[in-house]
């Protein structure tokens, strides 16, 4: 497809202009893997007076972890830009965007490529490295045919939420408060068995805020615990495409909501 | 031949909620829904056809960046109907794209970190050019310019002047049908603005490329167009050529003379010319200079230059010819009366 | 009025009232911007919502571990989220750091008022106004978290002196963060990053009676449990006595020692402002 080749040639472009800036790209790096790895270092320090929580133990929970952050990574490399779209509107450049015979969303996704996303994969694929390690998978084929979709998937149910905030921002001049909020119910709520934010919440997070369905849910089925999961087996099986099914709807969305764009200046 | 652009009743109104201030303000302004509705463009009609130059002229916030934004695309109308080349340009707007060029006199497309030659070869790649199709432009368009000392600067590094120019040829690299200037010349020096001038005339004339041009540079509109559209309110005040435009709103020409010496008070001849019954209006006399209005359809250079000369013998003279300005002032004036 | 008689040149208060001054238009801007607030008032509460239910779901079916009911635990936390969030620059450092950029900077260097007091009456205007919300929000908080009464009328006068302490620490590590401008290229990234570092060592995750070993070691001799665990501490009775007028001690020292370094890295950055020129 032409759009992926240009798409993949602006995504070029926009890394070799950051090259420029190396020694903020270092202080990026390691600010995206500290920020990651944050979360784990709180979990680490109440499992060893903990054994479990909610019956999962530290293994298993470093497993979930993990596995967030990999779909964290995996959605945040082609599309971090989204966050940013307030200041790409505000600066005039969307008007711009609009004028190009170019899918204004992909344009705005290659808008720069800051690089402490490379931080975040770095982030992911250590942990995944290391909680792997704690627990006991069998790595057969299709396992890791689940694991490569429920990353996929769990990056599309995160992008879901992140393209609906991002397009408030064709409506609303500050949106960045909406967005915070977006990445830390899906940084915190994400990082733990969801089953212990109750009943109700669990629902929510399934069904409405797609939080569970990113590492929860696979977590669940690759570590061989669908019977304590709130849902049947089968549909824990298919978490990953409730995530697709959601990012599919956020996009149209997204793409209509362009029309209400008011652009700034008279 | 089918106009390039045709507008019909277009409007353009934006509903924005109406915030209350005081110490619950953010709490009201998020519980009641009322809006406030601004009618930037209300109710537009205007056909441009191809090979035109067109300006647009009003005041801040007189619709004319709505009206513009609208036929690029960015904004959707709220009635009306509006066709560039055949296709409304908010529902196609990538085929739209592909056949106009956009010049924003404030914002370079231009990638800030990269060398100009990169910029203009991913446009290249965006607008989807062969490359010897692009090739060619590039060449033709560099020369023009006289773009190569910088062409491999990052663009940063460029003045005002050199980036424009580098707007320019990545406003035409595609060869599109039309090209929209939006306030150009802002900012550039005068050698800058020539070349500009110079350079969207060329386009216009060897190219056949319509052209759109909104600004506050009444220079620009004198040198390149010949038809002026003036829009205020969001409403259409006049269209039609610059010399009717003037003729209608500044419709003088100004005597300028030199009073011969004579050992008379200030003021006398003046007055003396005012209860004369001259064919014109004196509007003042200082340090022996004379300055008389005279309506340029009714009465010839020479019969106020022979009147005026029978009353108070003249040393020297110029006639001044109305200027854009002064139409201007005149028609953005009724606005302020009305 | 001769020359130079307009500007009062007594004594060494001659500056406060432009400190004053600075402080009142600090706090106005904070209500301005009290959408922003709001939310991130909202991130705290989601924070200590999950924070409950994460405990909760430890302690499982025991009342108490190391000695502490869940209650006590679960009013830890809320306290210390709360007093962690109003402490928190979310201002200043950007609006300096902008201005830097600008050069608008100049200015605020050009005043007779010193340039390290003017940007601490910033932060504590800024710290003002944050408490205010805090107290406003109070009781949201009690609702989605667990508020409760301190561990005796001592604790509670303890209590107060240490969360004035608490803030005079934080404010002079915001101003550390706030110098910082004139070094990097992005604020907001260190921004984060120091919320981050600042709150786990602060204990507002977990107390520091928890952290293992060599972690503990180094959490106690930093200077973010001085801003948020130590009043905390006192208020729920982990420190009492003479233990925690020691920790307030602890406070003051941090205080003189992050001053004293403020100064130093003044002096270097001022040296920076020169060198980059008009």
């Amino acid at each position: 497809m032409n759009d992926l080749r240009l798409t993949l040639e602006l995504y070029r472009i926009a890394i070799r202009a950051e090259r420029q800036y190396r020694l903020n790209f270092l202080l990026m790096c390691v600010l995206g893997v500290v920020y990651q790895c944050s979360g784990i270092a709180f979990v680490w320090v109440m499992l060893r007076t903990f054994d479990t929580i909610a019956g999962w133990t530290f293994g298993e929970v470093a497993f979930l972890y993990a596995l967030r952050l990999l779909a964290h990574a995996a959605w945040a490399v082609p599309f971090h830009q989204l966050e940013f779209m307030d200041g790409t509107i505000r600066e005039g450049r969307f008007d711009r965007y609009l004028v190009r015979p170019l899918n204004p969303f992909l344009q705005v996704i290659t808008t720069r490529f800051q690089m402490n996303v490379i931080g975040d994969v770095l982030a992911a694929v250590v942990m995944f490295v290391l909680a792997v390690n704690l627990v006991s998978i069998d790595f057969s084929p299709v396992h890791i045919l689940y694991l490569i979709f429920a990353v996929i998937g769990g990056a599309l149910a995160e992008g879901a939420a992140k393209v609906c905030v991002s397009s408030l921002s064709f409506r609303f001049v500050q949106t960045w408060a909406a967005s915070r909020l977006a990445d830390s119910i899906y940084l915190m709520f994400g990082s733990y068995p969801t089953s212990i934010f109750g009943p109700a919440m669990t629902w929510a997070l399934t069904w409405v805020v797609p939080v569970a369905v990113v590492a929860y849910l696979p977590a669940g089925v690759l570590l061989g615990r669908t019977g304590d999961l709130h849902v049947p087996g089968a549909v824990a099986i298919a978490a990953p495409l409730v995530g697709l099914c959601w990012f599919l709807v956020a996009y149209r969305w997204w793409r209509n909501q362009v029309r209400g764009y008011q652009s700034v200046g008279a | 031949m089918p106009p390039v652009i045709r507008a019909e009743g277009l409007t353009k109104h934006f509903r924005r909620p109406r915030r209350f201030d005081g110490p619950l303000g953010t709490l009201r302004t998020m519980v009641t829904r009322q809006y406030e509705e601004t009618r930037a463009v209300d109710g537009v009609d205007f056909t441009v056809s191809a090979g035109e130059l067109v300006a647009y002229l009003g005041p801040n916030g007189a619709g004319k960046s709505t009206t513009i934004k609208m036929m690029t695309g960015v904004l959707v109308p709220t009635g009306g109907l509006l066709e560039v080349n055949g296709t409304v340009p908010w529902r196609d707007r990538e085929r739209n794209a592909m056949h106009i060029g956009v010049v924003f006199g404030q914002r370079s497309q231009l990638w800030w970190d990269l060398p100009l030659i990169d910029s203009l070869a991913m446009l290249g790649k965006l607008y989807r050019l062969p490359h010897a199709t692009y090739r060619r432009n590039l060449d033709r368009l560099v020369e023009l310019l006289d773009v190569t000392p910088f062409l491999h600067q990052p663009v940063r590094q460029l003045s005002l002047g050199q980036r424009m120019r580098g707007d320019l040829a990545a406003a035409m690299l595609h060869e599109p049908r039309i090209l929209y200037l939006d306030e150009p010349t802002i900012g550039l020096d005068a050698v800058a603005k020539v070349r500009m001038r110079d350079f969207v005339a060329e386009m216009n004339r060897d190219n056949g490329t319509t052209v759109v041009l909104t600004t506050h540079d009444l220079v620009d509109v004198e040198t390149l167009c010949d038809r002026v559209v003036v829009i205020d309110s969001g409403r259409v005040l006049y269209d039609g050529k610059l010399a009717d435009l003037k003729a209608r709103y500044a419709p003088h020409r100004i005597l300028v003379a030199q009073l011969a010496a004579e050992p008379v008070p200030a003021g006398t001849r003046a007055g003396t010319l005012r209860s004369s019954g001259i064919p014109g209006e004196v509007i003042s006399e200082e340090n022996g200079v004379l300055r008389v209005r005279f309506e340029a359809a009714r009465v010839s250079a020479q019969e106020i230059i022979a009147a005026v000369n029978e009353q108070c013998p003249l040393a020297d003279l110029t006639i001044v010819e109305p200027d854009l300005e002064d139409v201007v002032r005149t028609l953005y004036g009724d606005r302020g009366a009305a | 009025m001769p020359v130079g008689a307009a500007t009062r040149q007594d004594g060494p208060w001659r500056n406060v009232p432009a400190y004053a001054q600075i402080i009142r238009s600090r706090m106005k801007t904070a209500l301005t911007y009290r959408q922003n607030a709001v939310f991130t008032l909202g991130i705290v509460i989601v924070q200590i919502f999950i924070l409950s239910r994460v405990w909760t779901a430890l302690y499982g079916d025991a009342g108490t571990v190391n000695g502490i009911p869940l209650s006590e635990m679960l009013l830890y936390l809320t306290l210390a989220n709360l007093q962690g969030w109003a402490v928190q620059d979310a201002t200043v450092c950007s609006y300096l750091w902008e201005r830097i950029r600008e050069g608008r900077i100049a200015f605020d260097l050009l005043r007779p008022a010193g340039f390290i007091p003017q940007v601490i009456a910033q932060l504590v205007g800024s710290a003002l106004m944050m408490t205010t919300f805090a107290v406003v929000a109070l009781p949201v908080v009690a609702i989605i978290g667990t508020l409760g009464a301190p561990a005796s009328p001592a604790a509670f006068g303890l209590w107060l002196v240490s969360l004035l302490c608490g803030i005079g620490v934080a404010v002079m590590l915001n101003l550390m963060i706030c110098l910082s401008a004139f070094w990097t290229t992005e604020i907001n990234g260190t921004m984060m990053l120091f919320s981050l570092i600042s709150q786990f060592f602060a204990g507002v995750f977990v107390p520091l009676s928890y952290f293992p070993g060599l972690l503990r070691t180094v959490a106690e001799h930093l200077p973010f449990q001085a801003t948020t665990y130590t009043p905390v501490a006192i208020y729920v009775g982990h420190l009492e006595g003479a233990d925690a007028i020691r920790a307030i001690g602890v406070q003051l020292v941090w205080i003189a020692v992050l001053a004293l370094v403020a100064r130093l890295v003044w002096s270097r950055a001022q040296h920076r402002v020169v060198v980059q020129g008009g």
